[in-house]
């Protein structure tokens, strides 16, 4: 290594360290720089550099202003990763931060729903319930009220995936209410809770169909079975009723709805469906899928039509 | 509903015209001192001073010599001056003297373009037009030349040249700001509305961004977007028309945007109102016109009582006429949950019944019916409501309800014009609910108050039919006949035809029967009871003993139906039999089975087969027949006929050398189908040799049965199989097991005749898990599938035990004694039924009514002498209860006079009782 390339190196390292060393700022306008270790609701606890080792620091929470949590890099990809295996680690982290949820400017909150993100993508109850937790607390004790609103969104949806959807439902409507002028805000929680609780039908539909293949047969089975269709799909169509300014959403239960309705049987309403997404809801993950669903559909009624001629000959 | 936009145009107009004035002012009596007042006045911002001496200094004096050094300030002021006050009539001549006189003045370029504001402003859009082109061609790059520019496509929107302002600004777009594009564009869209341009309106309207910062009038995009949306509406494009609605904001929706931008106009009019220069005092100026306007907006709203409902139901409309019920359905169903009562409401409710009855989702459709009665009673619809509530009850086979609702609304509104069909199927609903005698009455009735109903051709034909289905045959076939007379060209006149000729039949008038079916079947070739027409004659025929006749009628029969088909084939299989033609009969049914394979009488064929061979003495021959089918379809678990066929062999194995050698071949059978992987022929195999063992080796039978759970999985057994596998490992306490041979039944063969089975072991089950309630549940589908149910007792039994552990001792004596209607109990249950009715008695201190029971035992039952024990000593006990000490002690005393029952732990205790009451 040459100077020169020794003092880029050690330039740029300096810079990342600065770069994730947390702070503090005072109300005195003093900037504290150092790693925050851990409050207990009185003080912060600072840790930083001195001379050539560290030293702690307590510092009064009546005197801070607010404090700024520059994630390393190793943190940041935690963060931004989608990766299961990675839950113990976010939830280490998630620890760590929740106890600053209230303060000015920290980025607990932001934590907080990643780590909800991640376990709702595990798909199981028992996350889902989880995240319920998690959600509430950012929901009660962040201090951004843009998160708070993110998070309220997050735990219906996760309340619905733990399998409480009536209640996420009835909860989705009493924001709603609360809310009261304010349709935007909540119109994607709403259309997402629909679509949660859409989804579970259409489970529960499938599960009916395996358990009790001749349900057609049975009259108990067979209203059940016509409820959770009509449950599901008046759930997937509400936000091409309600809000078709959802575009993805839109798109998602018009997809949803395709599918279902052709596996019931319905190919009418699911060529209807797909010509919905293509003509007037193209988001390119559902339109190439609908595209498909089309073609095999007309491919069908084709076969169908020419079969019925050679029988009628 | 249609919105008028007449008034919205004054708003646009305001826009463009509103804009600046400039700055400077003036004041007098003689010349100097008109003009000293004027210049004061109008640097005190007092214009109307400074106008009055202006303009009397201008009139006095603006033709002498003397004040032509003054006259370019006096006009310049007094043009100002009257702009401030915005009376442009008079401002007009001022600034055009200034002009004429001073082209180049200071103000040249300002009262230029002020010119054609006033000539808009005094409705002179022409003149402004030219104005502003004059403008721009010697101000070309002035601060006001893009004002100049958007100005002009005011003046022809003034003009009401529609075409010349949706051409005018495309074109000029990139030279406009934010805000002046988004009102050109309002303009454009408007224009496009007013030229009934919908497509183009509608590529308009996609390209405005409502939602952007320079978007103010917010309420005039709303409201052209919902007038574009009806009209597209109006003219079928219904698709268009939803994308172009559903971008409409409700109400509250806009209004609260509204109420923020206004918010937002205040905030900004505050801030310019503090600082003072030219620009920020042409800015401040079109902000308070802005927030004028937006302030006219929000009022005019707030005025549209119906906005809401009217964009809603439009919404609704557009799914509906797309034929998509389910998404009318949603709309209008969040319509009727938010918005107040109204006529339209009103319709929201009627078209959401409507697409519900189309989903056929009825429970909801009854729902909405009643909701609608309750919030609109005087709406119009109302009968239509009805109707539809009693459709929906009719397709839940509620006929009593659909009968009541179908009456309600021919009596309540009898001119409605459903009120004739509603009549009808009131009468419909009583023949569906086996009321014959009360539809019969129904249609005569009607027919008597309406003779020129619509439905009366209808209505005489199920009256007959009612007295058909009564098989009062006789006055049926006059009824029909008189159907015939009046409609000799009636929709029904083939089937009352055919009714007249099984009337006859089913009086036994074979004579005449043959007559009519054959005119009937000459007559009627492909008619819907053709088929049953034919066996009807073949069946005639039969009686008359013409068989040869009769064997050619079933040979009619088209074989659509394959019931009737079957039916035909077998009545000729016996009339081959009767004429003892028995080859002939045996390759009929041969043919039969060959060609009918999967037909459920497919095994009362082989039956026939097998009879003829025996018959012809080669009892062989029948057996190898049955030994045949059950190769073939023994390992189809829907073919439950082979199992029939299995035991109809073991009958044919009679004596023990037989015997053994039938079990000898349903064990290498058996074997076979394991190693072939037939696991359903190998279940039914081991199940035949259990059944066989049942009698002689009862538990080896049992191990027989539970060898199945090894060999095949439930799935792929019969439902006769599954109940008794599932019975055998619920006695063997393999109750999980169990309850998934018994779950099978009900999800794989929902319609077979075996789910009470099935439902009395799932209650059973639950009964031993000690889920009282569940297994409540189970009985009770267990009753409702069959009263006459060899389980009853068992069922009973256990019900019984549930309701004595729940303490509810009366419910379960009742249980108990049904248990002794039930004939196939008699034995052992009937015996434990009445001791335990003693018992209960007894826990219910009452022994006077326990000791019947117990005699009842002990006199009735002998045989059982555990019981017969029990019940002496339980007798005894109870006389002494009551201190009846002589009844008591002669109880005993019987009791222990029977040697037979001295092995019984009751016997010493009687004896030890004796001597106790022995003194008495």
């Amino acid at each position: 290594m040459n100077i020169l390339t020794a003092v880029l190196v050690l330039g740029l390292y300096w810079s990342a360290a600065i770069l994730c060393a947390d702070e503090i700022f005072l109300k005195n306008d003093q900037i504290l720089e150092g790693t925050i270790l851990k409050t207990d609701g009185k003080t912060i606890t600072l840790q930083m550099s001195v001379g050539g080792g560290t030293a702690e620091a307590p510092y009064p929470v009546a005197n801070i202003q607010k404090i700024k949590f520059n994630n390393t890099p190793e943190q940041q990809t935690l963060l931004d990763s989608q990766n299961l295996e990675q839950l113990p680690r976010m939830a280490e982290l998630w620890v760590k931060r929740e106890p600053f949820l209230g303060m000015p400017e920290s980025n607990a909150g932001e934590v907080g729903l990643r780590y909800v993100k991640l376990l709702l993508g595990k798909g199981t109850k028992k996350a889902a319930a989880e995240a319920v937790e998690v959600a509430a607390r950012v929901v009660s004790g962040d201090w951004s009220p843009l998160r708070k609103t993110e998070a309220t969104r997050l735990r219906l949806t996760a309340l619905a995936a733990s399998g409480k959807v009536e209640q996420a439902m009835a909860e989705s409507e009493k924001i709603q209410e609360i809310s009261g002028a304010d349709e935007e805000g909540f119109a994607t929680m709403k259309t997402e809770a629909r679509l949660t609780r859409a989804s579970l039908a259409s489970v529960k539909l499938l599960e009916l169909e395996k358990e009790w293949p001749k349900w057609v047969q049975m009259p108990e089975k067979r209203k059940e079975h016509t409820e959770l269709l009509n449950t599901a799909l008046d759930g997937f169509l509400f936000a091409a009723v309600f809000h078709p300014e959802l575009t993805n959403l839109t798109a998602e239960g018009l997809w949803r709805a395709a599918e279902l309705s052709r596996s019931v049987g319905r190919q009418e309403d699911a060529l209807v469906m797909a010509d919905e997404i293509i003509l007037w809801f193209p988001k390119a993950e559902f339109k190439t899928k609908a595209e498909n669903l089309k073609r095999e559909l007309e491919k069908e009624t084709k076969a169908k039509a020419s079969q019925a001629k050679e029988k009628k000959l | 509903m249609r919105f008028s936009f007449k008034s919205q145009r004054t708003l646009f107009l305001l826009l463009g015209v509103g804009l600046t004035l400039s700055q400077n002012l003036a004041h007098a009596q003689t010349a100097r001192e008109l003009l000293d007042a004027g210049s004061f006045a109008f640097s005190s911002q007092d214009y109307a001073k400074a106008e009055d001496s202006l303009n009397r200094f201008i009139i006095d004096y603006g033709s002498s010599p003397e004040a032509a050094q003054s006259l370019e300030a006096a006009l310049r002021l007094l043009g100002v001056s009257q702009l401030k006050l915005e009376k442009f009539p008079a401002a007009l001549p001022t600034l055009e003297r200034y002009l004429k006189a001073y082209p180049q003045g200071e103000k040249a370029e300002e009262f230029t373009f002020w010119i054609a504001v006033a000539q808009m402003k005094t409705a002179d859009p022409k003149n402004a037009y030219d104005s502003f082109t004059r403008y721009l061609k010697l101000f070309p790059r002035s601060v006001r030349a893009v004002d100049a520019r958007f100005s002009m496509g005011l003046c022809l929107f003034q003009e009401d040249k529609f075409k010349e302002v949706v051409e005018y600004y495309p074109p000029i777009m990139s030279q406009l700001n934010p805000d002046q594009i988004y009102q050109a564009n309002i303009l454009r869209l408007y224009c496009l509305l007013q030229l009934d341009k919908l497509d183009e309106a509608f590529t308009a309207l996609g390209e405005i961004d409502p939602q952007s910062e320079a978007a103010t009038k917010v309420v005039a995009y709303h409201l052209l977007a919902l007038d574009l949306g009806s009209k597209l509406l109006d003219k079928d494009s219904h698709r268009q028309a939803l994308s172009v609605l559903q971008r409409v904001f409700s109400k509250t929706r806009l209004l609260t945007r509204q109420q923020g931008k206004l918010d937002n106009l205040k905030v900004e009019t505050a801030r310019l109102s503090a600082v003072s220069s030219p620009e920020s005092s042409f800015q401040l100026l079109r902000l308070k016109e802005l927030t004028l306007e937006v302030e006219k907006e929000v009022q005019a709203l707030e005025k549209m009582k119906d906005y809401d409902t009217a964009l809603q139901f439009r919404i609704g409309q557009c799914f509906f006429e797309l034929g998509r019920p389910r998404e009318t359905y949603l709309s209008m169903k969040g319509m009727l949950e938010r918005l107040p009562d109204t006529d339209l409401l009103a319709n929201a409710n009627y078209t959401m019944l409507i697409c519900l009855t189309r989903m056929e989702r009825w429970d909801e459709a009854i729902q909405a019916s009643f909701d609608y009665e309750k919030r609109f009673a005087k709406n119009k619809e109302l009968p239509n409501v009805i109707y539809l509530r009693a459709e929906s009850y009719q397709r839940l086979y509620k006929y009593q309800e659909a009968y009541e609702n179908f009456m309600a609304l021919a009596n309540r509104f009898p001119d409605h014009a459903q009120a004739h069909r509603s009549l009808f199927l009131a009468g419909y609903a009583l023949l569906m609910k086996e009321q014959n005698a009360d539809a019969y009455q129904h249609f005569e009735k009607s027919l008597k108050d309406f003779p020129k109903s619509p439905f009366s051709e209808q209505s005489l034909y199920w009256q007959s039919m009612a007295l058909h289905f009564s098989k009062d045959y006789a006055r049926s076939r006059e009824a029909f006949a008189e159907y015939l007379k009046k409609y000799p060209k009636g929709a029904h006149e083939a089937d009352v035809v055919f009714r007249r000729a099984q009337a006859l039949f089913n009086q036994k008038l074979f004579t005449e029967a043959y007559k009519e079916l054959e005119d009937f079947l000459k007559k009627y070739a492909g008619s819907a009871a053709y088929d049953e027409a034919c066996n009807l004659l073949g069946d005639t025929y039969l009686a008359l003993g013409e068989t040869d006749r009769g064997l050619a009628a079933y040979k009619k029969v088209s074989g659509k139906d394959s019931k009737l088909y079957d039916y035909g084939i077998f009545r000729m299989g016996l009339a081959y039999k009767a004429l003892e033609q028995f080859d002939v009969m045996l390759g009929h049914f041969k043919k039969f089975a060959k060609e009918r394979s999967n037909s459920p009488r497919l095994s009362e064929a082989l039956g026939q087969i097998a009879w003829v061979y025996r018959r012809l003495e080669q009892p062989e021959k029948a057996k190898e027949i049955y030994w045949e089918a059950i190769k073939d379809h023994g390992n189809d678990e829907e073919a439950a006929a082979v199992e029939d066929m299995l035991h109809t062999l073991a009958k044919m194995y009679r004596q023990p050398d037989e015997q053994a050698q039938f079990t000898t071949k349903l064990n290498e059978i058996g074997e076979e189908a394991v190693s072939k992987k037939k696991p359903t022929l190998a279940a039914r195999a081991y199940w035949m040799r259990a059944a066989l063992l049942a009698k002689i080796n009862p538990s080896e039978a049992s191990q027989l049965l539970l060898t199945i759970s090894d060999v095949a999985q439930p799935r792929e057994l019969s439902p006769r199989i599954l109940a008794d596998v599932g019975d055998e490992l619920r006695k063997a306490k393999k109750n999980q097991e169990a309850e998934l041979y018994y779950k099978t039944i009900l999800s794989w063969y929902p319609l077979s005749m075996l789910k009470d089975r099935a439902y009395a072991g799932l209650g059973l089950l639950a009964w031993q898990k000690g889920e009282a309630k569940e297994a409540l549940d189970f009985f009770v589908r267990f009753e409702k599938e069959s009263i006459q149910s060899p389980l009853l007792a068992d069922v009973l039994q256990a019900r019984a035990s549930i309701y004595q552990e729940k303490g509810k001792k009366e419910e379960a004596v009742k249980e108990l004694e049904r248990i002794l209607e039930v004939k196939s109990a008699k034995g052992r249950l009937w015996v434990e039924a009445l001791y335990r009715i003693g018992e209960i008695r007894l826990q219910q201190k009452d022994p006077k009514r326990a000791i019947p029971y117990f005699q009842r035992i002990y006199v009735m039952y002998a045989r059982w002498t555990d019981m017969v024990a029990k019940s002496y000593w339980q007798s005894g006990q109870a006389f002494e209860q009551l201190e009846m000490k002589k009844e008591a002690f002669n109880t005993y005393k019987e009791f222990i006079e029977q040697p037979h029952l001295k092995e019984t732990p009751e016997y010493r205790l009687a004896e030890e009782r004796i001597k106790l009451v022995g003194g008495a």
